[in-house]
Parts: structure tokens; C-alpha cells; sequence
């Protein structure tokens, strides 16, 4: 696999980038374990860490309790933040980490019931459901195998870089893309008839 | 490249990963191959279906739940609190720092430990029951006389001390007040008296001086007098080096020794009359004072057998005061009878 052509020192720079100067002074206060700089830091956060989350569980309240969960921990871990890199993909890194291990305690039977509910009519109020297109794009990430699942959310729906993907996950690059690889060549075949 | 290679990387270069020089390789490919560029397409096709599709998904919970995120992350953070401070005993990380006085400390166990013996053979003070006992075995001691409080009255002696006297031979004579006006006497003439061991200072007593033969000497200047006035082959005397040695003299400390050996070097050669040490003792064995009561004629030899005698007592416990009392002026006597 070309590993050798990636952009390697574009996401490297991309990770070290200065986040905004605002931003910055937050994350510097709230290493110094300033609780309400860290609030505006969940302020900003709170959104994206919540929907990432969402996007694997996919229910409300689990997403709620990750979320939170994921952010205690990220205050909790403050003090060894590195400012030099920007906080968006070290706490998305916290969420994705503490939402990958409760679906693995739950041997993923959150999405497959999840699946199931909405397969069998569940949620009518989602306006998605009515969307015949939509439904079956749904269903056909989520039957996904969970280690290809994750490597195409993070790509497709966060765009993280194969380098973040590779760090966050613990992996290989050549794993990322081999995996992400194959669960585009499945939704090919899955989607065929909508593309 | 050909479409196989270019194949390979369309992945890459839709996500962005590929670096500029390649990316230029790819396109310059895809500008003059459709089936490449179809290929291309399905990839952006495919991402556009899938973030159609899912970006619905995600509900949004409304203003008021955003709201009171922060505010509710707050909460959990303070009841939390508690616990975050609380640290389970196996994760405490060894305290290194502590090493070097946890080795002190255990040295300095393992030198009380090792000299404990010693520290117990040398009290500073001694049980009145104790003395009295010793007094006791003290009388069947020959030479030794102990007295009770109503003999140590008739002989003039009050207080609550022993008075212990050397005489031709060796005399001790303990007087031990037990109650009653004496005993009030006797503490009176304690309180008026040097306590310590170790404050005790040899003196003329009242005997030395009406003897004529008494007097402080100075310890430093003591070895040059006598170097000057005795005849040094009288010093390692054979025959009193051997009493000594049955004396168990080396075995005491080395100041003692020294002393001990001035005093019979300056008994021997003059040939000295036996004399008398006056030696106070109180209640709970301290020495008091040492004097001349009757002097062996030379003021030399007498104050160096009061030298002496501090010296042994101190460090000594009190039967090995009192076996220090009996030994050397026993000897000495026999020492004085052989040279002449």
C-alpha cells in the first residue's frame, strides 16, 4: 500500500495548528484548572462531541451520558493537555475512546437493537424514516462491521485525516485505509442501485 | 502510471492524503482517462449518500438541553469531587523520597540495640533498696564495717550518706539514716552537697588537713611532678604490674587505669603508711565527695588515690563500685608490704 505518499507532515501540521487565539486562552486557563474557562471550552465542544457520540449509539441517552462522561474526563486530564496541539481531536479522541469501550461492554447490541426498532417501524417521529433513501443508506452503515464502521464515520462524517484517524483509534495507517477501503467497496455494493 | 496504479490511489487522493507532487501525477492521469474519472466519482458519490443520509440522523435536543449541559456537567463534577481526591491505597506510587530516613532511622534502632547493655551497666542513680542491699552484703565484706543510723550518730556522722573509709587494710563503714529527724538532717546535708558523679572534685578534708597531708593537686601538672620525683624503674614494677592484672584493672576504662597506676607509683617508692579515704556516698549511690581522712604522709600519693577513685566510679554500676572500693587499696597495701 502507498503509506510513503500520504500527506504525513500535512497532518502532522494540521494537528499542531494554533486554534483560535480566544480558544487558546481558554485551554490555557483551564490547564491552570480555571472550572469556567473549561465550561466555554464545552460550550464550543459540546455539539460535535455530542454528535460523534450519537452517530455510534445512536440514542439520545447514551449520547447525553458519554458526552458528559467524556467531558469530566477531559477535565479531569487537563493538567497534562499539550497546549502546543488543539483541543478538538485530543477531546474527540476522549469521546470516541470512552464510546468505543462501552459498545464493545455492550457487544454492540445498542445499534442492532437500535437497527431493529427502526427497521420494524421504530422512531416514526424522525423525519428521516420517511426518506426511503436515507433509511437504506442508514441501515447499510449500520450492518457495517464495527471496525470498518468506525474508520468511515470518523472519515466521511468528521473528516479527520487518516494520521488522526490512525492516532485516535490506535492503529496503523495502512490498517485506516485498508479498513476504510473496504467499507466503501461494501456500501458500494450495499448502495449500488442509489448511486 | 497506468490505471491500475492510478486505481491504488483514487482513494487517497479523494480523501486528501496524497502529497502535491502525486496528486499532480493523478490528475494529469484523470485529465486524459474517463474511466478513472468514474471511478473518482464514485467515491464523492458515495460520501455525498452516505453524509446525506446520516446527517439527518442526528436529532438535534433542543436549546434548553444545550443550555444545560455545561450546567449539568458542573454538577456531576462537584458531587465527584470526593472521590477524585481519594486515592486507592495500591495506586500510591512508593515514596522514594523516604529511603534515606527510614535508613537513619534504622540505624539508629540497630545502635541503641547494640548498646543497650552498655548503657544499662552504667546508671546514673541507684534505688535506695539497692543500697541498703549493698550495704548489707557489703558488711561480710573483710575490712568493711557498715553502720546504722544510730551508730553513724554515735560516730559523729549524719546525713543521709555513706561514709566509707579506707583505713589499714580497708575500712567502709555506710551509714544509712531510714527515718525521723535524721532522715530530715540527712536530706538537708545532701541538698548542701555537689550531686553528680560527675561534678564531684577530689578535696582536702577536714582529716587531711588537720593531718597536714592534704590539699587539691591540679591533674595536669600531676605527671610532671611525679616524673620529676620518682624513679621511673618503680613505675612498671613487675610484682605490681601482676597485682594488677589480678585485679582486673584492664579491663576498665583507660583514664581510670592511668590514675590508678599514679597512685601506686606514688605509694611505692616512698613506702607510705597506709592511709584513709573519707568517701561520701548518698542515699541513691552518687558519690559526693572524696577527702583525706587520714593521710598516708605523702600529699601526692593521697591525692592521686583520690583521683583514682573517681575516675573508677565513674562508669561503673554500684557493686562494681563497691568491688572497686575493696580491690586496689587491698593491693596497694600488699604492693607497699612486698617493696618493703
Amino acid at each position: 500500500m502507498p503509506q510513503g505518499v500520504l500527506q504525513g507532515k500535512k497532518a502532522d501540521q494540521d494537528a499542531k495548528q494554533d486554534a483560535p487565539p480566544e480558544e487558546q486562552q481558554l485551554l490555557a486557563k483551564a490547564k491552570q484548572g480555571d472550572a469556567e474557562a473549561f465550561g466555554k471550552l464545552v460550550e464550543i465542544y459540546q455539539r460535535r462531541v455530542y454528535t460523534v457520540i450519537y452517530r455510534f449509539v445512536r440514542n439520545h441517552n447514551d449520547a447525553d451520558d458519554l458526552a458528559q462522561e467524556a467531558f469530566i474526563r477531559a477535565y479531569k486530564a487537563m493538567d497534562r493537555f499539550d497546549l502546543r496541539y488543539p483541543f478538538g481531536p485530543w477531546m474527540y479522541r476522549i469521546a470516541i475512546n470512552l464510546t468505543f469501550n462501552q459498545l464493545k461492554k455492550r457487544k454492540l447490541r445498542m445499534v442492532d437493537a437500535d437497527l431493529e426498532r427502526e427497521s420494524s417501524g421504530g422512531n416514526p417521529v424522525s423525519s428521516w424514516e420517511t426518506d426511503d433513501r436515507r433509511h437504506k443508506v442508514h441501515q447499510a452503515i449500520a450492518r457495517l462491521p464495527f471496525k470498518l464502521r468506525q474508520v468511515l464515520v470518523l472519515r466521511v462524517y468528521e473528516d479527520w485525516s487518516y494520521v488522526q484517524i490512525s492516532e485516535v483509534l490506535e492503529l496503523p495507517i495502512g490498517t485506516v485505509m485498508s479498513r476504510l477501503s473496504r467499507a466503501r467497496e461494501t456500501l458500494k455494493e450495499a448502495l449500488g442501485d442509489l448511486l | 502510471m497506468n490505471c491500475k496504479e492510478i486505481e491504488k490511489l483514487l482513494q487517497l487522493y479523494h480523501d486528501g492524503e496524497l502529497e502535491p507532487e502525486q496528486r499532480k501525477e493523478i490528475e494529469c492521469h484523470l485529465s486524459g482517462c474517463p474511466a478513472c474519472q468514474a471511478k473518482l466519482a464514485e467515491f464523492s458519490a458515495l460520501d455525498e449518500l452516505i453524509r446525506d443520509g446520516e446527517a439527518e440522523k442526528v436529532p438535534d435536543p433542543g436549546k434548553h438541553y444545550w443550555h444545560s449541559f455545561s450546567m449539568r456537567l458542573t454538577r456531576k463534577l462537584v458531587s465527584r469531587r470526593p472521590s477524585r481526591l481519594r486515592i486507592p491505597a495500591r495506586t500510591k506510587p512508593f515514596r522514594f523520597w523516604l529511603i534515606p530516613y527510614l535508613s537513619a532511622g534504622a540505624a539508629i534502632i540497630l545502635v541503641l540495640i547494640v548498646s543497650l547493655p552498655f548503657l544499662r551497666d552504667v546508671p546514673t542513680t541507684f534505688s535506695e533498696k539497692e543500697v541498703l542491699s549493698e550495704a548489707a552484703e557489703m558488711e561480710e565484706a573483710p575490712g568493711v564495717t557498715v553502720l546504722d543510723s544510730k551508730q553513724a550518730a554515735e560516730e559523729g556522722t549524719v546525713g543521709r550518706t555513706s561514709e566509707i573509709h579506707f583505713g589499714e587494710a580497708l575500712e567502709l563503714r555506710s551509714v544509712i539514716p531510714e527515718s525521723g529527724e535524721d532522715k530530715e538532717e540527712a536530706e538537708d546535708a545532701v541538698l548542701s552537697l555537689p550531686r553528680a558523679d560527675t561534678d564531684v572534685k577530689p578535696t582536702s578534708g577536714m582529716g587531711a588537713a588537720e593531718e597536714g597531708g592534704g590539699g587539691e593537686i591540679e591533674a595536669g601538672g600531676l605527671q610532671e611532678r611525679q616524673a620529676k620525683e620518682e624513679p621511673s624503674e618503680a613505675v612498671d614494677d613487675g610484682e605490681t604490674k601482676g597485682l594488677k592484672d589480678r585485679a582486673g584493672f584492664f579491663t576498665r576504662p583507660s583514664n581510670t587505669e592511668k590514675a590508678l597506676d599514679e597512685s601506686m607509683r606514688f605509694q611505692t617508692p616512698f613506702s607510705p603508711p597506709p592511709g584513709t579515704l573519707k568517701v561520701v556516698v548518698d542515699s541513691v549511690g552518687k558519690l559526693v565527695e572524696v577527702t583525706i581522712k587520714n593521710s598516708c604522709g605523702n600529699p601526692q600519693a593521697d591525692t592521686a588515690a583520690i583521683n583514682a577513685y573517681i575516675y573508677q566510679w565513674q562508669g561503673q554500676t554500684f557493686r562494681q563500685r563497691r568491688a572497686m572500693l575493696l580491690v586496689p587499696f587491698e593491693e596497694t597495701d600488699t604492693n607497699v608490704e612486698s617493696n618493703d
